[in-house]
């Protein structure tokens, strides 16, 4: 038994270095250098700005988001969200009035209420927000420093409306009014005073277990794992909130939120405070946005009381593993080029594409069980541009072999 | 092999536990008039009630009714009609459907789907209709540029005036054909699921299975659960408004009466 377990043994051993092919390390190399070349070209040279900002902007997981997501009839019953519409001061505190009464553990408000404006209208709005419970109003932080990501300035409701609890609405993206929100910054310093995001802010107060296993992941921006639209969470249009006969007891415990979803339910989406998410049925291209800023917080909200985060891989990483993928990839590719050269050159395009397919899905079985994010560019990238570099690659070993008589598994046959 | 095993067990572990989300229902919230049959037992459905196994859920017009499905988590239904316990828990585990066959559906639909024009008028060119076309088409319902709000379209016409046999086709922005069938009598209803919303269908009864592309049709698109809500709010509204209207002048007429 034992004489027959030692050459196995060996076998293994031995294996990872057949499997170490110097050529195929350097073709690899050569890919990768050839990919941040074209990359350093791609986002330097100011014409190809579109194409930057596109591929910027583009992330494969959207995919699982607009198109792989259904789930229509499921809702988060921890928030209710309440539309403002374009309601006045007067209907606004009347709002306050009816959500208070129906006890909400926390309320928050994404709006702002920038200057007084009536002497009789205002105080009434003022004690509908200053009685318990809290509600936590919008501020925005602007000016911030591109070196030290510091913000000099913070938009707040006017001091007459607003008692000490603040949370800050600033979304994340390099510009989210145009391009898509995918992460949130869930605290920032301004002048030594911290502040928390709309979303992280609401849930310190609902479950504060929930918010310190934010915070205890310290990272600086994380992913937002949407969970839906607008019919993702209890709502109620403006309205319904004035109708006294309408029953709000769900309210009762919950977080509210309330913000501007459209002039109501019923009108078409305009275009105040509304974002491009991944959840935009529109996977590129133009189109128009689709999830008002206040359900984005909602989102945040659902995420942090979940805790159903999504954990980035590191960029060494995934440049990593991308390379030790693709480097099996072309010793595979080379292996059948070599070994079956006809079947390659038939079907090399149609291995190209299903293993592009095999390798998405890979992703996204990662992204979506174990809310694994791994940057698709790294992965695909080398995968898509090989045949284009076999090209060249090809052709510099048939002039090395030519003048010095290298031998290679790359000289085509 | 062991590991394989292990791995194996994990999945159908991780899948079951999925899956058994859908197994408890509890009311959380209901609105307007929703009962539970059990047997022929009705029994008003209440916030915190759990739903049994074999039962029916009875959900009224302009009613709705939030099902507590696991942890913080909920199903919404507000379209009127029964649902058993097997249809709830479809309708939960539809939401949950595995990835994988989501995405081999996705991949199958962008490779076999033929990227058909978006509008009939790119391949069919403008037709244009006058009322006379409407009025002297044996085509009667759903008329012309309708919305459809209900489960199901009723299609209805005239016999021809030769009383030979007739086909109805229906077809997807007047390009790709949805249905096709011989017809023997005036009226047909089809479910309004074979409709997909945002897509305008045309309509028409023809002697030939490949009409030609003179003859008139009609055009229906499919409205949005919301939009029914909305066209129903309306409905109710309008003749709760009558209804009052209805009232005051027969109070008025009553008053007149007494003066006199």
């Amino acid at each position: 038994m034992n004489n027959s377990a030692e050459p196995e043994e060996k076998d293994i051993a031995i294996r990872p270095f057949r499997w170490f092919n110097i050529q195929v390390f350097i073709a690899n190399a050569g890919l990768f250098g050839g990919m941040v070349l074209l990359g350093t070209i791609i986002f330097n040279l100011s014409f190809l700005n579109p194409v930057s900002k596109a591929l910027n902007d583009f992330n494969l997981s959207d995919l699982l988001y607009s198109k792989l997501g259904a789930r229509d009839n499921l809702l988060d019953t921890n928030i209710v969200l309440v539309n403002i519409g374009h309601l006045d001061r007067l209907q606004i505190s009347r709002q306050f009035d009816r959500i208070k009464g129906q006890q909400p553990r926390v309320i928050g408000f994404d709006g702002f209420f920038i200057r007084k404006k009536d002497p009789v209208t205002d105080p009434l709005l003022r004690d509908a927000i200053l009685k318990p419970p809290d509600v936590i109003m919008a501020c925005y932080l602007t000016g911030e420093n591109e070196r030290s990501g510091i913000f000099d300035e913070l938009e707040t409701s006017n001091p007459y409306f607003t008692g000490h609890d603040k949370a800050f609405v600033n979304l994340g993206g390099t510009d989210p009014m145009t391009s898509t929100v995918r992460n949130f910054s869930p605290k920032e310093v301004f002048r030594d005073d911290t502040l928390f995001a709309m979303g992280a802010e609401l849930v310190r107060r609902y479950r504060p277990a929930a918010f310190e296993r934010l915070l205890a992941r310290g990272n600086d921006r994380e992913i937002i794992h949407y969970i839906g639209n607008r019919p993702a969470f209890l709502v109620y249009d403006t309205y319904e909130i004035l109708d006294s006969s309408r029953d709000l007891s769900i309210m009762k415990d919950k977080i509210v939120l309330m913000g501007y979803m459209g002039e109501s339910f019923r009108s078409p989406p305009d275009l105040e405070d509304i974002y491009y998410t991944p959840m935009n049925p529109e996977l590129a291209g133009r189109s128009r946005p689709d999830m008002y800023g206040v359900v984005i917080h909602a989102n945040i909200a659902s995420m942090v009381l979940s805790g159903d985060y999504i954990n980035r891989m590191p960029l060494w990483l995934t440049v990593l593993i991308s390379f030790i993928l693709c480097y099996f990839y072309i010793l595979l590719v080379s292996w059948v080029n070599a070994r079956y050269n006809f079947l390659y050159k038939i079907y090399f395009n149609t291995f190209l594409f299903l293993l592009n397919i095999l390798m998405i899905y890979v992703m996204f079985l990662l992204y979506h069980y174990a809310n694994f994010s791994i940057h698709t560019g790294y992965m695909l990238g080398p995968l898509l541009l090989y045949p284009t570099f076999l090209n060249y690659f090809e052709r510099l070993i048939l002039i090395l072999h030519r003048r010095y008589g290298i031998r290679s598994i790359f000289i085509p046959k | 092999m062991a590991r394989l095993i292990t791995l194996c067990l994990t999945f159908i572990v991780i899948t079951a536990q999925l899956r058994a989300q859908c197994d408890d229902f509890s009311f959380y919230y209901v609105s307007g008039s929703v009962f539970i049959k059990q047997g022929s037992i009705l029994t008003a459905a209440k916030k915190n009630l759990d739903l049994v196994p074999g039962s029916v859920l009875q959900i009224g017009n302009e009613s709705s009714v939030i099902l507590l499905t696991g942890p913080d988590r909920a199903l919404r239904l507000s379209q009127q009609g029964n649902l058993t316990y097997p249809n709830l828990q479809d309708i939960c585990r539809k939401n949950q459907s595995s990835l994988t066959s989501q995405y081999v559906k996705y991949v199958a639909h962008t490779l076999i789907e033929k990227q058909e024009s978006q509008t009939a008028m790119v391949i069919k060119g403008a037709v244009y209709r006058t009322r006379a076309t409407y009025t002297n088409s044996l085509m009667r319902t759903p008329p012309d540029s309708s919305v459809i709000a209900s489960d199901s379209v009723v299609f209805s016409w005239q016999q021809p005036p030769d009383n030979k046999p007739a086909f109805l086709l229906i077809s997807e922005n007047g390009v790709k054909s949805v249905y096709l069938s011989p017809v023997s009598g005036t009226t047909m209803v089809l479910p309004a699921r074979i409709f997909r919303e945002g897509m305008i269908y045309f309509w028409l009864i023809s002697k030939s299975p490949t009409p030609s592309d003179n003859e008139p049709r009609f055009t229906f698109v499919l409205g949005t659960h919301n939009w029914q809500t909305i066209v129903l709010d309306e409905w109710a509204r309008t003749m709760t408004e009558l209804e009052q209207e209805n009232q005051d002048v027969k109070k008025k007429l009553e008053s007149k009466k007494r003066l006199y």
